[in-house]
Formats: structure tokens, C-alpha cells, sequence
């Protein structure tokens, strides 16, 4: 190896850069933790752990600073800092086989942490009882949904993540005539009927519910009982030229509707919607309590999946600590609401949710396995010794 | 047994990589086709409806929707349960938005304008009575850049059926109000608006305060409101920067 490239890697290696990156990330956890008093577990995951730079606001000036190395960026260093002194410094042989193997849990740990953060979905389910989903609705993310609803058997539906709305640039639709052309974005707005504020600036829609509905623009929220209504003004191109634009936003329950060349289109922003190939129906949610009492003692679904071709059906209850697994996805019994009719299954995916339990079981037992080396030798020297 | 060694530069090229593929977000359209799941809402033509009704069916608008599901009834689960309501908490924000206008501004009502529910961009709301009847008093705020004074002296002379104003008429039109560091901009307006079976008096205030406009404004039947006109210019007294 040059010594150019040894020296950067010996200093890549460093101990001291160690320790000072496992204090960095001590200071974020102290930081990330204060700082959910204000913005919630969400946005702390997204602001301080899953970015390379933390970045401030400074007052209400709009202008955000850098002012700390964020997760991915401690977390990166960390593995490049461990990689380096793993092949710098220790040779491979079977005396160092234990710190070998604690070495490759921890990697694998912060491998399994970074695919954790890219690739775990979180979602909800809400089934009343004897209803049938084949999709759940995502905790945080958002979406512009445009269906075409104009055959009576399938709806065509094109999908568009929210940061895009607020990019201002053309958004193509594959194998749609329309154009979504953002005009404006609002993480948080309040609506109202042109009736109660008469006083308001007009939206500036011209399809759909047009100037019936005005919004004013709030502050986001981070309070955990509050919702954000993300709200935007976007225009509807064609080929032919501008439709018009459309008030979407998330305090609209119900989709508006444009036509075009003979097809109907529902426009709405709702939840995230993540689909599977099986269902769920509710057969029946139990809200159990000690008896004589209020206390409860035991929530549970009984439902029935039955797979997209119909050839599986089987029941299964999910209760605490007993969630239901199927293709990829985990079920966890999470809320109920509706006085007991409806039952609400947090759904997790994440591919990589097996790696923290094989990194910590590789980490115990390289450090079981070094430890043992150590003391074997440690205790057959000392034979030799009184021998 | 010593085994071979690996070179460093493939670590760093793994760990690169990893890191690499953090920067990777899907942010990209999606196009599926799935059964209907639910009826669809009644077509409507792209042209903008005349009424001011809503679509049939559709759920008032007013506020935030509710605040849902994931939520549930998190304060009786049974202790050691997962936590719950973890959706319902306020997603990132993202991308660029107008400057929210804030509750920067207290006030007091007198003592017989009864405090009455506000409406979802009202913030504050009050019925004064007396003998001649009733009237309304609102309060909005307004990004400022969106609300040229002109424009909302015209449409609140629009809802009485009276002529717009041209700017140069604005000085003999209005009066101004000072109250400590508050500029008010005042109007007073009598009109009947279309279908109105008797005439209804306006009594308007204007400020503006950085990034926000404020609008007062007391309406109602004409004895009713100015009946209301002192206490009304009292309660704009009242109102104070809530930091000073």
C-alpha cells in the first residue's frame, strides 16, 4: 500500500477518532432526546438521525444553519473508523477470533440500523368489524393521489410523494394525458367555507370546490394529538394546455373530481397507501377488562386473511406481544376506537429487522469467545508457571 | 492459522457505498391499478361550480379533520401495552411555505359582548348586545403581502352593495387609530347588500404588524352597530403586541 494512502487510512483508524465520534454520538442522543419536547419522535428521527447535517433555523428568518453532525454522518464514520482498524490493525488469525466477531456485530449493527432507516415502512390499519382492507395507510407520509375512475372495475391510480409538491417543478404522470404543476405548498393550513371568511384572500382554484373553500397557512405542528393538513395549490396541464388549478389538502376528506378527454380523475391528499397482496377483514375485536373493574386486561383482533387468489384463508388473533407475520409485514395490535368496533394494527416492514438480534448475538459471543481465549491462556500460563 | 489480509481500501468502499445509499429516498410517482374500494364522488366539470355548497355528501369543511385513528384510546391500554398514536404526530415538514401568521396580539371585550365559538380562521369572535339588537364582531389575521388595505376596504364595501374606492380616496375614507405602537386604519360603511331587507353598518379596522394584517370589523344592523361605535373604538384600545 502507498504511504500516502496508509497514512490516510491509519488516521482513519484512529482510536481518538474513536472515542471522539462515540461522544458525538452520545451528544446526540442528549440533543435528539431534548429536542422531542418541541418537534415530536417523527421529525427528531428525520432532523437528527437520519441526515448527515443537523441543520437550525435561525429565529424566523427561514435560513437554517448547520450546527451538528447528524446520524448518518456519526454513524457512517463510525463504520469507516471500525472497517479501517478492523483491516489495519488486527490480523486475522484464530487467537483474535473473538474480537473479530464483536467487531462484525457492531458493523452489522450499524449496517441493520442504516437499512432500517432506508427500507422500514410504518404503517396503520383501521378495520371496523367485518370490514375487508388490502392496504394500510402510513403514520407520517403523504401523497397526491390521482385515480382514474371512470371504468366501473378498477380504478388506474397515480400516486406522488409530498415533497415533490413542494418542488414547484412539472410532475409527469406515466401513461396519464395530465400534468401536476405546483403552485403552492403548505406543510400546515387551516380551511374554511368562503361563507366564514369572506374576508380571506382567495385560493386562487379554479377546479373542483374552486373559491368555495379558502386556507390560511399554520404553523406546523408537532403536539402528538395534533395532525398536520399539508395543503396545495396545483395546476392540471395537458397537452392542450392549463385545466386549471385545484385547492388538494389533507382537511378534505373527500376527493374533487376533472374531467378530461372522456375520463374522470379524483384528486385527493390522503395518507400514504401501501397495498398487499393478501386482506384482512375484522371478525371481531375483544376489549377485555378484570372483572368488576374498568382496568383493561387484554385487547385483540380475530381476523381472517384470505390471499389475493382466494386459495388461503385462515384466521388469526393478534394480541400484545403476539403480532401476525405475513409476506414481509408484522401486525401489532395498537389501538381500538369506535366503542370497540374498530381495531387499529400498527404494520411494520422491515427487511432488516433480523439483523440487530444476529448482531447482538455475534457481538456476546465474540466478546464470550475472546474473553474465554484470554482466560484459557491466561490460566494455562499460570500452569506453566507453578508447574 | 493466520489467514489473509483484506485491504483497508475495501472496507472504506463498503462503508462509502452504505452511506451512499442513505442520500437515496423514493420520492418518485407511482402507477397501480387497484379494485374500487369505495364509491366514486358524483363527477363534476372542471369548470368551477357557481354555488356555494359543497358537493353532496361531502363533510363540512372547518379546521383541522380529525385528529385520527392511529391514535385510539391510548389512555386505557393496560400498562407495559406498545405505545400508541405514534401516526398522529406531526409528520416533517418539508419545502418551502408562506410565514404562518401567529396569535401575536391580546385583547379585551367589554363586559356585555358575549365571547361566542370560533370559526376556524377566527380568532377571536364576540356577539355584543344591546337594545337595538345584535352584531357580530370578528377578528382575522392575514399574511399581509396577500392584503393590500385598498383591496379589503373594497370588499367589505362589496358585502354591503357599495361602490369601490379608488387609493386616492382611501385618506377621505377612512380615519386612523393609534394605540400605543398600533397603527389601526378605521372605516365606517352603511350599505344593503343584495337581498337584504334592511341596511347594515360596518365598522372596520385595519392593522398591519410586520408580516400580518389584523382585521376587526363589527357588523349588524345598523341601530345595533352604532350603538356599538365607542365601545368598539375602546376595544381596539385595548388591543396589545401578547410579547411585548
Amino acid at each position: 500500500m502507498p504511504a500516502s494512502i496508509r497514512s490516510v487510512v491509519e488516521r482513519l483508524a484512529s482510536l481518538r477518532l474513536t472515542v471522539v465520534l462515540l461522544a458525538l454520538s452520545m451528544a446526540l442522543v442528549i440533543i435528539a432526546t431534548l429536542a422531542q419536547v418541541h418537534l415530536g419522535i417523527w421529525a427528531v428521527q428525520e432532523k437528527y438521525f437520519r441526515s448527515f447535517i443537523v441543520f437550525q433555523q435561525l429565529g424566523d428568518s427561514g435560513f437554517a444553519v448547520p450546527c451538528f453532525p447528524g446520524g448518518y454522518l456519526v454513524g457512517g464514520a463510525l463504520l469507516i473508523n471500525l472497517l479501517c482498524a478492523q483491516f489495519l490493525r488486527f490480523t486475522l488469525n484464530w487467537r483474535n477470533a473473538g474480537l473479530h466477531l464483536t467487531h462484525f456485530g457492531i458493523i452489522l449493527l450499524l449496517v441493520g440500523e442504516l437499512l432500517t432507516g432506508l427500507l422500514s415502512v410504518e404503517s396503520h390499519l383501521t378495520l371496523d368489524t367485518g370490514a375487508t382492507l388490502n392496504y394500510a395507510e402510513a403514520a407520517v407520509a403523504r401523497e397526491l393521489a390521482i385515480v382514474d375512475i371512470t371504468d366501473t372495475a378498477a380504478d388506474r391510480v397515480w400516486t406522488v410523494p409530498l415533497p415533490r409538491l413542494a418542488s414547484h417543478t412539472p410532475i409527469a404522470l406515466p401513461g396519464c394525458p395530465l400534468t401536476v404543476l405546483p403552485v403552492r405548498f403548505h406543510p400546515n393550513a387551516t380551511l374554511a367555507m368562503r361563507t366564514e371568511a369572506p374576508n380571506a384572500p382567495a385560493s386562487g382554484a379554479t377546479l373542483g370546490l374552486g373559491d368555495r373553500v379558502v386556507f390560511q397557512p399554520a404553523a406546523t405542528t408537532y403536539r402528538p394529538n395534533e395532525e398536520n393538513a399539508p395543503t396545495a395549490l396545483i395546476e392540471l396541464r395537458t397537452a392542450e394546455g392549463a385545466l386549471g388549478t385545484m385547492l388538494v389538502s389533507f382537511a378534505l376528506d373527500e376527493p374533487q373530481t376533472v374531467t378530461h378527454s372522456g375520463r374522470t380523475y379524483a384528486l385527493s391528499l390522503r395518507r400514504s397507501r401501501i397495498y398487499f397482496d393478501f386482506s384482512l377483514t375484522l371478525v371481531e375485536f375483544r376489549h377485555d377488562k378484570y372483572p368488576g373493574t374498568e382496568i383493561p386486561r387484554n385487547f385483540s383482533s380475530q381476523v381472517r386473511l384470505t390471499s389475493a387468489d382466494g386459495l388461503e384463508k385462515r384466521e388469526v388473533r393478534i394480541f400484545m406481544n403476539n403480532p401476525l407475520r405475513h409476506g414481509g409485514y408484522t401486525f401489532y395490535q395498537s389501538g381500538f376506537q369506535n366503542n370497540d368496533r374498530t381495531s387499529i394494527l400498527q404494520v411494520v416492514r422491515n427487511p432488516g429487522w433480523l439483523i440487530p438480534y444476529i448482531a447482538c448475538v455475534m457481538s456476546g459471543l465474540g466478546l464470550l469467545l475472546h474473553f474465554g481465549i484470554t482466560l484459557g491462556g491466561f490460566l494455562s500460563r499460570r500452569r506453566r508457571a507453578t508447574a | 492459522m493466520t489467514l489473509p489480509r483484506v485491504p483497508p481500501s475495501v472496507g472504506a468502499t463498503i462503508a462509502v457505498l452504505s452511506l451512499s445509499l442513505a442520500a437515496c429516498r423514493e420520492e418518485t410517482v407511482r402507477t397501480y391499478s387497484v379494485a374500487k374500494d369505495t364509491p366514486p364522488p358524483a363527477a363534476a366539470s372542471s369548470a368551477q361550480p357557481a354555488s356555494g355548497e359543497l358537493p353532496p355528501g361531502h363533510p363540512p369543511i372547518g379546521g383541522m379533520p380529525p385528529a385520527t385513528p392511529p391514535s385510539g384510546d391510548a389512555s386505557t391500554l393496560p400498562p407495559g401495552h406498545p405505545p400508541i398514536g405514534a401516526a398522529t404526530m406531526a409528520g416533517p415538514a418539508s419545502g418551502p411555505a408562506a410565514a404562518p401568521v401567529s396569535d401575536s396580539l391580546t385583547w379585551a371585550a367589554p363586559d356585555h359582548w358575549a365571547a361566542k365559538a370560533l370559526g376556524p380562521m377566527r380568532r377571536g369572535s364576540f356577539t355584543p348586545k344591546n337594545s337595538a339588537g345584535e352584531a357580530d364582531c370578528s377578528i382575522f389575521v392575514f399574511p399581509a403581502d396577500r392584503n393590500p388595505l385598498l383591496d379589503n376596504i373594497n370588499r367589505w364595501r362589496g358585502q354591503l352593495g357599495l361602490a369601490p374606492i379608488t387609493a386616492a380616496q382611501i385618506p377621505a375614507e377612512t380615519a386612523t387609530l393609534e394605540n400605543g405602537g398600533l397603527k389601526f386604519t378605521t372605516v365606517e360603511l352603511l350599505g344593503q347588500p343584495a337581498g337584504a331587507a334592511a341596511p347594515v353598518r360596518m365598522l372596520g379596522a385595519v392593522l398591519y404588524r410586520g408580516q400580518e394584517a389584523w382585521f376587526f370589523k363589527l357588523s349588524g344592523a345598523d341601530t345595533a352597530v352604532a350603538a356599538e361605535k365607542s365601545a368598539f373604538i375602546d376595544f381596539l384600545r385595548t388591543v396589545r403586541p401578547a410579547t411585548p
